[in-house]
C-alpha cells in the first residue's frame, strides 16, 4: 500500500511542480538566449541604438524576474507538498484519504517520500538551470577550474577526517538528506499538533508549534553538542578546527536528526490516528 | 417513476395490492412474465426485501408462480384470479358498506343508491 | 443473521459535550437501515467512530466483528456529506485510485454507471458541476462490492430527477450480503426504500424498528413518527 500511496503522490504532486520546473528550464532557455544575443557585439552592432538598448532592458528584466523564480520554485515546492498534507489529512480530502485500508504511517511516510522526491528534482532543476545560464564558451574554463577545486578540497579534508574519499561524498549526500527529511517531518508534525489542540485557530497554532519545534531541537542539540565537547574534547571540539572533531560532529549531528525524525514521525502518526476532527 | 404509497400502510402490503390489481384488472395478463426482483423494486422505488416477501406471498396464494431457471410468472390459473377477484371485491364492498352504515343509511337506501348511481354516473 | 456493527456503550465526548451517551445499537446484515435524527443528534458522530474518522471516549464499536482499522475499512464503503475528492483528479484517475486502493471496486460497473449518465471520464473532477459530483461519488461508492455502505445524507440538496437516480442506485445495487445505512433527515423520500430505521436523538438510541411494523401497528409512517418524536 505504502508504494501505491506513494505513487499516487509524486504524480498528484507533479500536476503542479512538474509544469513549474518545466518552465524554469524553458525560462533558462530564454536567458541563454539573451545572453547570447546580447554579447553579439556585431549583431548589436549592426542595429538601431533604440533596438539594442530594448534588448538589454529585457535582459535585466529578465534577469530580475529569473531570480525571482528560482527562488519561488524553491519556495513553492515547499509550501505546496506541506500545504499538501495538510489539505489531504485535515480538509474535506481527508474523507477519503483517512478511510482509505492503510496504516496511518504509510500516509506519512508516503508524503514524506514524495516530498524527497520533489526536493530533488527541484534543486537538480534549479542547479542545471543556472547552470546552463551561466556556462558559456567563457566561462567554461572557470567552471572546470572552480569543479576541480571543489575536488581537490574534498581530496585533502577526507583523511584528515578519517574517511576516504568516497564516504565523504556520500556522508554528505546523506547529511542534506537527513537535513531535508527533517525540515519536512518538522513541517508535518507542526500542522498535526496545531491542528488537534488548535480547533479553531489550528493555522496560529501550527506556526507556533512549529518555532517551539525549532527552539526546542535547538536547545537540545546544542545542549548535546555541548556536552559532548566538554566530557570528549579530543573528539568533539568545534573550536578546535581539526578534521577529526568535525566528523565526530557531524556524525553525532545526524543521529540527534534521526532520533527527531523518529520523534516527528511517532508524534505525528499518534495524532492523526487518534486526533483528527473533520469538519 | 415510482409507484405511489400511502403513508398510513405497510409497503409490503401496498405492493400486494398493487399486483392485484394490475393482474385483475388485466394490465397483467395470466402467464406474464415479471421484471427480476430488482428491476421492480427499482420500478416501484422500494426495498428489495419488501418486494421480494410481497411476491413470495404472492406465490403463495397462488397469483404468481416461480419456474426455477425462467423467473416469475402470473398464473395462469383462471380460478385463482377469480378468487382473488371475490376476495379483492368482498374486502372493498365491507369497507364500504361500514362507511355507509356509517353514515346512517340503511341496506335498501344503499342498493338504491348503487342501481341509481350504476346506471347515470359509471364510466 | 448476523450484525455487521455493534456498538456497546459507545461514548464520545468532547470536553463536557457528550455526542454520543453510552449507547448501544446492533445493525443486522443485509438490510436498508435508516439512521434518522436531526441536526447534532449524533448520526455523523457515530458514522465517524464507524469509518474510523474518530476514536471513541470510551466504549466499543465494531464493524464485521473489527474495530474500526484496516480490516474494518476495506469492508465499510463510506458517501461523505461533503465533496472529498481531489479536484484535480480526472474521473479516470479517479477510477484507477479506487481500483488501486480497494479490492472489491468494480471498475467496470463505475464506467457503466458513469457512461449512462453522459460523464466524460476524461475531465478533471473541478470541472464538473455540484451535481454531477455527488453523482459521481456516489458512483464511486457504490461500485464498490462493501459489506457496509454508508451514506451521509445522499439525497440533501438534490432536484428531483437526480433524487430518483440515487434512490435507483441504492435499490439497484443492495445485494444481500450488504448492509446499506443512510443517515439523513429527510425520511419521507427514503421511507419506502427502507427495511428498518433507528431514531437516534441527543446522542441517544431512542427507537429501533422496521418501517413495515410501523405502519402496520400504528398506522402512520414513519415519517410522521419521526415529527411526533421529535416535535420541536
Amino acid at each position: 500500500m505504502l508504494g501505491k500511496l506513494t505513487k499516487h503522490e509524486i504524480i498528484a504532486s507533479g500536476r503542479l511542480l512538474l509544469p513549474m520546473n518545466i518552465a524554469l528550464i524553458f525560462a533558462s532557455l530564454v536567458g541563454k538566449f539573451l545572453i547570447w544575443i546580447t554579447s553579439k557585439k556585431a549583431f548589436l552592432d549592426s542595429t538601431p541604438i533604440a533596438f539594442a538598448k530594448i534588448v538589454r532592458g529585457i535582459s535585466s528584466l529578465f534577469t530580475i524576474f529569473y531570480i525571482l523564480f528560482i527562488f519561488a520554485v524553491l519556495i513553492a515546492t515547499v509550501l505546496f507538498l506541506v500545504i499538501r498534507f495538510y489539505k489531504n489529512h485535515y480538509t474535506d480530502e481527508g474523507y477519503l484519504m483517512l478511510t482509505l485500508p492503510v496504516k496511518p504511517i504509510s500516509l506519512i511516510l508516503s508524503k514524506l517520500i514524495s516530498a524527497i522526491v520533489w526536493s530533488i528534482i527541484s534543486f537538480s532543476v534549479v542547479f542545471c538551470s543556472i547552470a546552463l545560464i551561466l556556462r558559456t564558451d567563457e566561462t567554461k574554463e572557470s567552471f572546470k577550474t572552480l569543479y576541480a577545486e571543489f575536488l581537490k578540497t574534498l581530496h585533502r579534508m577526507a583523511p584528515e577526517m578519517n574517511v576516504s574519499f568516497g564516504v565523504l561524498v556520500a556522508e554528505i549526500i546523506v547529511f542534506a538528506m537527513i537535513l531535508v527529511i527533517t525540515k519536512y517531518l518538522m513541517y508535518f508534525t507542526s500542522i498535526s499538533v496545531g491542528h488537534s489542540y488548535g480547533g479553531k485557530n489550528a493555522i496560529i497554532n501550527s506556526i507556533v508549534a512549529l518555532i517551539v519545534i525549532q527552539i526546542i531541537t535547538q536547545i537540545i542539540s546544542s545542549g548535546v553538542i555541548f556536552g559532548l565537547s566538554r566530557a570528549l574534547p579530543n573528539h568533539i571540539n568545534t573550536f578546535s578546527g581539526s578534521g577529526h572533531a568535525l566528523q565526530s560532529t557531524v556524525i553525532v549531528s545526524m543521529i540527534l536528526n534521526l532520533l527527531f525524525c523518529t520523534a516527528y514521525l511517532l508524534i505525528t502518526n499518534n495524532l492523526i490516528k487518534t486526533k483528527v476532527n473533520l469538519d | 417513476m415510482a409507484w405511489d404509497f400511502e403513508s398510513d400502510r405497510s409497503i409490503y402490503s401496498q405492493i400486494i395490492e398493487h399486483f392485484e390489481l394490475s393482474i385483475l384488472s388485466g394490465e397483467l395478463l395470466p402467464g406474464a412474465k415479471l421484471d427480476s426482483v430488482r428491476e421492480l423494486a427499482s420500478q416501484a422505488s422500494v426495498n428489495p426485501n419488501t418486494m421480494q416477501r410481497a411476491l413470495s406471498e404472492l406465490e403463495r396464494i397462488g397469483l404468481v408462480y416461480t419456474q426455477r431457471t425462467n423467473g416469475r410468472f402470473i398464473t395462469q390459473d383462471l380460478s385463482a384470479i377469480e378468487n382473488a377477484r371475490n376476495n379483492f371485491a368482498k374486502k372493498h364492498i365491507i369497507d364500504f358498506l361500514n362507511r355507509m352504515q356509517s353514515l346512517g343509511l340503511n341496506k335498501a337506501q344503499i342498493i338504491d343508491l348503487i342501481e341509481k348511481y350504476y346506471e347515470e354516473d359509471l364510466q | 443473521m448476523s450484525n455487521i456493527l455493534e456498538c456497546k456503550n459507545l461514548r464520545k465526548q468532547y470536553g463536557k459535550l457528550v455526542a454520543l451517551n453510552d449507547i448501544n445499537l446492533e445493525l443486522p446484515e443485509g438490510k436498508i437501515i435508516g439512521l434518522l435524527g436531526p441536526n447534532g443528534s449524533g448520526k455523523t458522530t457515530l458514522i465517524k467512530l464507524a469509518s474510523g474518522l474518530l476514536v471513541p471516549s470510551s466504549g466499543q464499536i465494531t464493524v464485521g466483528g473489527n474495530a474500526p482499522g484496516i480490516e474494518s475499512k476495506k469492508i465499510i464503503s463510506y458517501l461523505p456529506e461533503r465533496n472529498y475528492l481531489d479536484n484535480t483528479m480526472t474521473v479516470n484517475q479517479l477510477i484507477g485510485f479506487f481500483g488501486d486502493f480497494y479490492p472489491d471496486f468494480n471498475k467496470n460497473k463505475a464506467v457503466d454507471m458513469l457512461t449512462r449518465l453522459n460523464i466524460d471520464s476524461a475531465r478533471k473532477l473541478k470541472t464538473l458541476s455540484k451535481g454531477t459530483k455527488e453523482k459521481v461519488q456516489l458512483i464511486m461508492v457504490m461500485s464498490r462490492n462493501a459489506k457496509l455502505y454508508i451514506l451521509d445524507e445522499p439525497i440533501g440538496g438534490v432536484d428531483p430527477a437526480a433524487r430518483d437516480y440515487i434512490l435507483e442506485t441504492i435499490i439497484s445495487n443492495y445485494n444481500e450480503d450488504a448492509t446499506i445505512l443512510i443517515s439523513t433527515h429527510l425520511i419521507a423520500d427514503i421511507e419506502s426504500v427502507l427495511d428498518d430505521f433507528v431514531f437516534i436523538k441527543n446522542g441517544e438510541i431512542v427507537m429501533q424498528s422496521s418501517v413495515d411494523k410501523i405502519r402496520d401497528e400504528q398506522g402512520k409512517s414513519v415519517d410522521a413518527l419521526f415529527r411526533e418524536e421529535f416535535k420541536c
